[in-house]
């Protein structure tokens, strides 16, 4: 049987987007679709786990065995469902308010048990659907409804988080750049452990000061910096750049055993487990 | 024949090791052929508190802790005076002469004492100061008139194969066993017979719960330690390789309970378990469950309360906030399992509801069900067919086109699930509320008729489960209706109003949600009188039975000072009734 390349239809649904013209999402999602066509990955091999936000939207026009579930807390869910099937291909989808505000915690611990599911976070600065207040990587001085006189906080870094807690691939890709954010996509999916990629997201609609022109002065690749993608200081050092300039590319990636490589009962996937003749009986003689 | 029991109490300070000795002397009861129950105090701290062990022995079968106390074991000053006064008249006490004074003025008239050179004997013997607990569990066994031999046959169960440990500490419990033998010099008021040993098991709640879930199939347990559901998380986890599962130790509960999810979502049985407060967090997800109808289970084992409460004490005070924990409204499954057998048997039953209705199951036990060693007779181990609930494989889905993750015209409100890695089923499973094919959706009439067939699960499940059985007298003067560990209390307390000369019988509430509706209405309409016996401060369930039925109970026993109920309690609140 001849089989045809999969193409970025495969992975599309019957329902149309909702989301503003102009809108990153339109750039994020035909990368991520983009990617799982060239890396073959059939829809139903897929589980994309999202939270709640403009971006996990997406959920609802992504054909795949999509997860649409609360707000901060697709990472769970997603090690969940891979700890349940290694087979399938897990990606966790958030938006920078999901992943760094309500879930921070599940993305500083997921990334110490290097599970591999790949981490996509559509970082618009802002959180969108709620109509535009701060987020956790808003800049400081933002004016936002929340925060009308000005943001006083100090903006979240999640590049060196991940660094430093143990993500072993560590990007960061932006919404108008779709070829270099498809390729970023697929180098994650196919690294073995936790990946994460901080995408950089336009939001025409609420955040009017990190719009396209303002990136366009400050993007730089980390490829034309020669930087080493496995020296984890110097990775660091690039997540925390003082001259406003933002890198897009790979920050670091290594290779460590993943949580599965360390558990022997994750060999085989545990859904192909038996579990219909479990005898207990001589467990139990400890109990006498 | 009127029951005879003894009360075996050691206590101590923490780190005294009180716990594992009162554990191989409910071992060495048990292979007498004796039931036991044993029940713990403690404080919520590590070190420095006060523990106490006790430990209810009778040749008939006992479901809970007797008092008053018939041997009290004080291996510190403390013990005796907090607890002196819970002595039998008759009763024995055994104190560690170097450390204790028992002044003949709190002891009761009939009390005996026997001071023991504790430190003494552990030094001569070669041991540690903390050891001074087994010369205590020697004594107490010579006080009941037993031989030492199956209390030896314990001590080498307890330390496996450590060799120079099992010696010692059998060198160190005989020393205790002969200083009564030499000493007494008139015969124990408790004497334990030997029966026949029927190879009866001892374990918790919580053990039950753990095997189970193994039994079950469930492949994945998630959790953050919160007492008393913690030793779930333990058991499970030094089990995990044995039975090929992952048990994994989230970083709070709202991971735990979302990586259940998640598991359960892709095909396995996944459970969590937690307290109070730890379900409070988990809480929006529970929702999203029922909204999503992914199977999971989760297990709410009470403490007092609200906030942190008495971490370590006992009440069933979560009934009407998990029947109501989360927003909105979704069909509710809790199930309250009252007995190590109905912990172990409605946790699988928990796995097919979970699976049958794609839906959350909760099961609420607490402290007193949880953390007690209790005896158990025998456990089902036989196969049991699973129900695994209605899953399309990729023939099923082409059959079926168009696939539709939430069809509406289903039986049951049960539309057929596809797991992720199915080809043809992908689909959007949604937290939003849906189309039929998972797409948020925000239309009226749609919202309605996905209500409408969430619903029906419960409906259907509530024709389908089990009746609880009325156990007792046929025509009784007082009808007990209870749920969960408060079963124990009320099987006792039976006995002696019986032996009081009255009739009465009793209703477990197995399931609270579905409630047997029917089962109730009938039991109402027949009883004389209706007693609620409940751990709490309202009536949960009375208020529940109330609103589901329009039925109320003629009396409410309750108690809520984070204590179990004992027997005498509940009788002497029938002797009170008016
Ligand atoms: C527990 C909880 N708190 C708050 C909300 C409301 N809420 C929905 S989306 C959102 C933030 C969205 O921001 P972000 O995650 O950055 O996604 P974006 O919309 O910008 O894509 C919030 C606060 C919610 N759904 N659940
Ligand atoms: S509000 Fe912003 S993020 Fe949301 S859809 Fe519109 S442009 Fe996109």
């Amino acid at each position: 049987m001849a089989t045809t390349p999969l193409t970025q239809r495969d992975y599309t649904t019957k329902y149309t987007p909702s989301w503003c013209p102009g809108c990153g999402n339109f750039g994020i999602m035909p990368a991520t679709k983009g990617a799982f066509a060239e890396l073959g990955i059939p829809p139903h091999q897929i589980a994309m786990i999202f939270g709640i936000g403009c971006s996990s939207n997406g959920s609802n026009f992504y054909n795949v065995y999509a997860f649409h579930g609360i707000h901060g807390r697709s990472l769970p869910v997603a090690s969940g469902v891979k700890l349940a099937n290694s087979e399938l291909t897990v990606v966790a989808d958030s938006g920078d308010g999901d992943a760094y505000g309500e879930g921070i915690s599940h993305f500083v611990h997921t990334a110490r048990t290097n599970i591999d599911i790949t981490y996509l976070v559509h970082d618009n600065h802002l959180y969108s659907l709620t109509t535009g207040q701060t987020s956790p990587t808003s800049e400081e001085g933002m004016k936002t409804k929340s925060a009308p006189f000005g943001n006083i906080d100090h903006p979240f870094n999640p590049i060196a988080t991940a660094i430093l807690n143990g993500a072993t691939f560590v990007a960061q890709g932006f919404s108008s750049d779709i070829p270099q954010l498809k390729e970023l996509i697929k180098q994650a999916i196919k690294h073995r452990g936790f990946s994460f990629i901080n995408i950089m997201q336009l939001c025409p609609t609420f955040n009017k000061l990190n719009e396209f022109p303002w990136y366009k002065e400050r993007v730089i690749k980390l490829e034309d910096e020669k930087h080493n993608t496995s020296d984890y200081q110097a990775a660091l050092m690039q997540a925390v750049r003082t001259d406003g300039k933002i890198p897009l590319g790979v920050f670091y990636q290594i290779e460590k055993p993943t949580y599965h490589d360390r558990l022997e009962q994750l060999k085989t996937p545990l859904v192909k487990h038996r579990i219909d003749r479990i005898d207990i009986t001589r467990s139990l003689e400890i109990y006498r | 024949m009127e029951r005879t029991w003894i009360n075996w109490k050691i206590g101590g300070p923490a780190g005294f090791g009180i716990k594992s000795v009162g554990a191989m002397f409910a071992r060495a009861m048990l292979r007498l052929g004796q039931y036991v129950f044993a029940y713990d105090e403690y404080p919520s701290l590590i070190r420095g508190g006060h523990n106490t062990y006790e430990i209810t022995v009778s040749p008939q079968p006992i479901y809970t802790t007797r008092r008053p106390v018939s041997i009290l074991v004080c291996l510190d000053q403390m013990t005796f005076d907090e607890h002196h006064q819970e002595l039998a008249e008759n009763a024995i006490v055994i104190i560690n002469d170097s450390q204790v004074t028992a002044p003949v003025a709190q002891l009761p008239s009939k009390a005996t004492v026997h001071v023991i050179p504790m430190d003494q004997l552990v030094e001569e013997n070669g041991g540690e100061k903390v050891m001074r607990n087994v010369v205590a569990l020697g004594a107490s066994i010579a006080v009941l008139g037993v031989e030492f031999g199956p209390l030896n046959d314990i001590i080498e169960f307890n330390f496996g194969n450590k060799g120079k440990e099992v010696d010692l500490n059998v060198r160190l419990a005989k020393a205790g066993y002969d200083y009564i033998k030499s000493h007494m010099s008139q015969p124990s008021p408790f004497l334990v017979k030997t029966q026949k040993n029927p190879n009866r098991l001892f374990m918790t709640g919580n053990e039950a719960i753990a095997w189970g879930a193994i039994k079950a199939g469930c492949k994945l347990y998630a959790a953050y330690p919160m007492t008393p559901a913690t030793s779930i998380l333990h058991n499970l986890a030094l089990q995990a390789r044995n039975y090929q599962m992952v048990v994994k130790h989230c970083e709070d509960e709202i991971s735990a309970v979302n990586v259940a999810v998640g598991a359960g979502y892709a095909g396995l049985r996944a459970m969590t378990g937690t307290s109070g407060g730890g379900f409070s967090l988990m809480s929006e997800t529970y929702g999203m469950a029922g909204m999503m109808e992914v199977p999971v289970v989760m297990v709410n084992a009470i403490r007092p309360g609200p906030s942190t409460g008495m971490p370590t004490w006992t009440g069933q005070g979560d009934l009407r906030f998990v029947l109501h924990s989360s927003q909105d409204e979704f069909p509710r499954f809790v199930l309250a399992p009252g007995s190590i057998e109905q912990c172990f048997e409605m946790t699988q039953t928990a796995f097919d509801l979970a699976e049958r209705y794609q839906t959350p199951v909760v099961i609420l036990t607490d402290k007193q069900l949880a953390e007690c060693n209790i005896w158990v007779d025998k456990l089902d181990l036989k196969p049991r067919t699973l129900d695994r609930g209605l899953i399309y494989d990729a023939g099923d889905v082409e059959k079926h086109k168009p696939y539709k993750r939430y069809a509406l015209d289903v039986e049951h409100g049960i539309s057929p699930r596809t797991l992720p890695g199915t080809p043809g089923g992908e689909h959007i499973q949604n937290s939003d509320e849906h189309t039929e094919e998972g797409f948020s959706e925000e239309g009226s009439e749609m919202r309605v008729r996905q209500m409408d067939k969430r619903y029906k699960k419960i409906d259907a499940a509530a024709r389908l489960l089990p009746d609880p059985e009325l156990e007792g007298d046929a025509h009784a003067d007082l009808t007990f209706v209870s749920w969960g560990s408060t079963r124990g209390a009320i099987l006792e307390a039976m006995e002696d109003l019986r032996a009081a000369g009255m009739k009465v019988n009793f209703l477990q509430i197995l399931y609270i949600s579905p409630l047997p509706v029917k089962k109730i209405r009938e039991v109402f309409t027949k009883a004389k009188k209706i007693a609620i016996v409940e751990g709490n401060k309202t009536g949960q369930l009375a208020g529940w039975i109330r609103e589901q039925t329009g039925l109320a109970s003629d009396y409410k026993i309750l108690k809520y000072d984070g204590r179990p109920f004992f027997p005498h309690e509940i009788v002497q609140s029938v002797k009170d009734m008016k």
